[in-house]
């Protein structure tokens, strides 16, 4: 089921309605239940492999608590990733995978031509089959217990506000709250549903109005593209893919919200970011907290103590550190698609962070005044630019875009339609605008709430008329894909 | 030591958006007023007359006309509509068929009045008496990539003598298949006429990757997600007044959007439109794959510059204009076409104005749509033209 859909918005006020009038335990079975029909309108053949990921976790988990030696203990955790990674392989990467081997055998000169049959990706196979993982590796770790009860377990697992698009929800964030009976709060309902709003407003009022002119501009023949082009494209693009993403987590938020349960956020003003560690800090927060502390800190031999900790972190040598960082990022680039554009985005990141190292002896010399004067805009556009591999078709196509940029002579001129360059333009300055209310206007007004109430009530009237007229179901959230 | 991990932020304690606690007064007047708001804004965005929704992009001056003669259609728009005219055509049953394709200055027309012709109707009544059919197939902003696909379609149905196409230097900025014309390319007889050019396959390429990968209505079709979409909004179409008032608010919406883009930066008619490189590539190579394939299936095809206001300075870049004539007259000798410039044929006094592309009330130059008497004088222009397209293949017609 797709959030910006009348279906969606029907079958969530049903559930709302019941999850309030239901005990605690009929609760768990209706959300489970109905986290089961939410998906299963998309494809109900997926939900038994939904299951089957779900269980084995489940299954392992339980079995991890009852041993104690090592190495049956890792050989447990080795068989939940072998059937979570198989799956998530199968459905995701097989072609990928076959595609490429195929190609490498014909550079040796043999001829391998695989037929595949027809492979359907399963939505959001990628968010819960993480979910799951971490799960296990927290058990594993002894950070947590094993969940006892079934119904709570696959409840937390295919909780569906963020089943398919995250955030990716540990067990520590979310079980807790689906196990207790929350009190029905006004503030909880109120603020549930302002993010729900403005939630479709992010998606159906700006991501689904941009995309034609991004799809637009992306067809074009390369050739024809100028470098400010180009560049306009990297920053439409950059705002579509945050206003449908964090519009789909913002969302997620606001329904469990309004069922008094607390999703952690999931952006916080990316494109004010000062770095590339602050980027990440403020872009898919829980994936990118997630890879730190399942993919990254253990390719870099620390120890992770508790999840979600900061602290308790041993480093091995700076080589290792760095090979680990390049590793982390470009299996956090194919996990958003089985592309080697997507392998080039991840490592534009790495590079990026590891730039950010590099340079810091320098830049940490510099005035404090320009330092910070510089590094807004500088890590807004290398962020931005950082979309093209993401988007491009091709590694190829990503390079002719690069290469563009870096030519002096290929700024002199536009090819694109001017609305283009008007809408990137307008939405820049919409969004400092909005960093502004948000930082500075609505503290300042929170403290006159004779004032705020009227003029929250307005900006929300505005938004619920543009999700209101705008409503439909023409775009899927670009993340379902991953 | 410190570690110098790429995400070292966790996850944040949960943000809390401005909460609308208090009385439960002051709660009731807060929804009051954003239910209001709202509500306000959905009765500011309806049209103020009965102008229709495709309508609204012409201006309150021009309206959109598209005939029925004897009770069918001679002249459609797109897919959805298509078939009543090709079943018109084969109840009428004409041994020859022409196409006529053109943009929004083929339906157009300024200062309409009821009982008034659009040259489509001229020329279907001309022709009829001599036992030919010309239908006319003409959309806003067409581009000429979606006449190249309306051909294919049309032409296993209609039996064609002769497509007659409108060339608008505005229409080579437009680009990409509306939703009403690309659903063509599933079809397996477009797909075969298409794939017989390197344009046509590019635009199948290109079609098939939304389909799969793109397109994400696609991707629902067929799911439980879909049925029970079309139904609710099916019911609360049929049903509800403030759910059918959205089509009409999102156009008002993206008209008042343009008006103020247009005041804000003083875009007037006769502002200079540039070239969009890409676009008048993808146009004219889709120019040239139609004309081949013409050529290839013996329909002969007529080209001609449509007419524009020339009382002002075109709002073009006067090279890219004549540089436009220049290549589609080159395309039409390069593959046995023929090419006629009428773009002076309609004087001044058939012109009229358009309500304003600004905010605010007022008319302004129209360059596109002109009155019916320019529509009569189009059609005139246009019959010797198709004459000679036609008479080849009429029984003792020249070869």
């Amino acid at each position: 089921m797709i959030f910006n859909s009348v279906t969606f918005l029907l079958f969530f006020v049903l559930v709302l309605a019941a999850f309030w009038v239901l005990s605690t335990r009929a609760r768990l079975w209706m959300l489970l239940g109905s986290s089961l029909l939410f998906y299963g309108f998309w494809r109900v053949e997926f939900v038994p492999l939904m299951l089957v990921s779900a269980f084995t976790d489940y299954w392992v988990s339980h079995r991890l608590t009852g041993v104690d030696d090592e190495r049956r203990r890792r050989r447990l955790l080795y068989l939940s990733l072998g059937v979570n990674l198989g799956l998530l392989f199968y459905f995701k990467y097989l072609y990928f995978f076959t595609e490429n081997v195929a190609a490498g055998l014909g550079f040796l000169g043999l001829d391998w031509s695989p037929d595949l049959w027809e492979i359907t990706l399963p939505l959001g196979i990628s968010f819960y089959t993480f979910q799951t993982i971490s799960y296990t590796v927290d058990v594993y770790r002894r950070h947590r217990p094993p969940i006892d009860d079934w119904v709570l377990y696959a409840t937390y697992v295919t909780f569906f506000p963020q089943l398919i698009a995250g955030p990716v929800l540990r067990a520590h964030e979310v079980v807790d709250q689906l196990a207790q009976r929350a009190a029905l709060r006004w503030d909880d309902f109120a603020v549930g549903a302002q993010r729900i709003a403005i939630g479709l407003f992010l998606k159906v009022g700006l991501a689904d109005n941009i995309a034609p002119m991004v799809d637009a501009g992306f067809a074009a023949p390369l050739d024809l593209l100028t470098a400010l082009d180009i560049w306009t494209l990297a920053f439409l693009f950059g705002f579509q893919i945050y206003f449908d993403f964090s519009a789909y987590s913002s969302i997620a938020i606001g329904c469990a919200r309004m069922m008094g349960i607390r999703f952690p956020e999931n952006f916080n003003f990316p494109y004010f970011a000062t770095s590339a560690r602050d980027f990440w800090r403020r872009w898919h927060i829980s994936l990118s907290s997630w890879i730190r502390d399942y993919l990254y800190l253990p390719l870099t031999g620390v120890e992770v103590r508790e999840p979600g900790s900061k602290g308790g972190l041993e480093v091995a040598s700076r080589q290792r550190r760095d090979g680990a960082l390049l590793l982390t990022w470009a299996i956090m680039g194919l996990w958003h698609g089985a592309r080697w554009t997507f392998v080039l985005w991840g490592l534009y990141h790495a590079i990026w962070v590891l730039a950010g190292r590099w340079f810091a002896p320098v830049t940490d010399r510099l005035p404090a005044l320009i330092r910070r004067g510089l590094a807004w805009p500088v890590s807004l556009a290398v962020a931005m630019l950082g979309w093209l591999p993401f988007r491009m078709e091709s590694v190829p196509d990503t390079l002719h875009a690069f290469q563009t940029l870096l030519t002096p002579s290929a700024y002199g001129r536009l090819g694109l339609r001017e609305n283009t360059y008007l809408v990137a333009a307008l939405l820049m300055v919409a969004m400092v605008l909005c960093y502004l209310a948000h930082t500075w206007l609505i503290p300042r007004l929170k403290a006159r709430p004779q004032l705020m109430r009227p003029l929250a009530a307005a900006f929300f009237g505005v938004v619920i008329f543009v999700d209101f007229v705008y409503l439909r179901p023409i775009q899927q959230f670009i993340y379902f894909q991953f | 030591m410190k570690s110098s991990a790429p995400h070292e932020s966790g996850n944040k304690a949960p943000q809390t958006a401005p909460t609308s606690s208090g009385s439960w007064v002051g709660r009731g007047l807060s929804i009051l007023i954003t239910l209001g708001v709202a509500l306000a804004l959905l009765a500011f965005f309806q049209p103020p007359t009965k102008q229709r929704t495709e309508d609204f992009a012409l201006g309150p001056y021009t309206s959109s006309y598209r005939a029925e003669i004897e009770g069918h259609p001679i002249h459609c728009s797109t897919l959805p509509g298509g078939p009543r005219c090709v079943d018109a055509a084969q109840h009428r049953g004409h041994k020859q068929a022409v196409l006529w394709l053109g943009n929004s200055q083929v339906h157009g027309v300024n200062a309409y009045a009821p009982g008034q012709a659009t040259a489509s109707v001229h020329l279907f009544e001309h022709f009829r008496r001599q036992g030919v059919e010309v239908q006319t197939f003409s959309q806003a902003n067409a581009n000429l990539q979606e006449h190249y696909v309306l051909f294919e379609w049309l032409r296993p149905q209609l039996p064609l003598a002769g497509v007659v196409v409108g060339l608008c230097y505005d229409d080579t900025r437009e680009g990409n298949l509306r939703g009403g014309i690309s659903p063509a390319l599933d079809q397996q007889p477009v797909r075969e006429g298409l794939g017989t050019t390197a344009f046509g396959r590019a635009l199948l390429e290109r079609h098939d990757e939304r389909a799969t990968a793109g397109d994400d209505a696609a991707a629902l079709d067929g799911t439980l997600q879909a049925r029970s979409e079309g139904a609710l909004t099916g019911w609360l179409t049929e049903n509800s007044g403030l759910w059918r008032a959205r089509m009409a608010a999102r156009s008002r919406v993206y008209v008042s959007l343009f008006q103020l883009r247009n005041a804000t930066f003083n875009i007037t008619p006769t502002s200079k439109r540039p070239k969009i490189p890409a676009r008048y590539r993808d146009n004219l190579d889709a120019l040239s794959a139609f004309l081949e394939r013409a050529q290839a299936v013996k329909i002969p095809v007529q080209l001609y510059i449509a007419p524009i206001r020339n009382d002002l300075p075109l709002p073009y870049d006067m090279d890219d204009y004549r540089a436009f004539k220049t290549d589609t007259r080159a395309l039409a000798d390069r593959f046995g076409a023929r090419w006629a410039d009428l773009e002076g044929i309609v004087p001044t006094a058939d012109w009229g104005e358009k309500g304003t592309t600004r905010l605010g009330g007022g008319g302004e130059v129209d360059f596109m749509h002109f009155k019916a008497t320019g529509h009569a004088k189009l059609a005139d222009r246009l019959k010797p033209l198709i004459e000679a397209l036609v008479a080849p293949s009429r029984p003792g017609g020249a070869p």
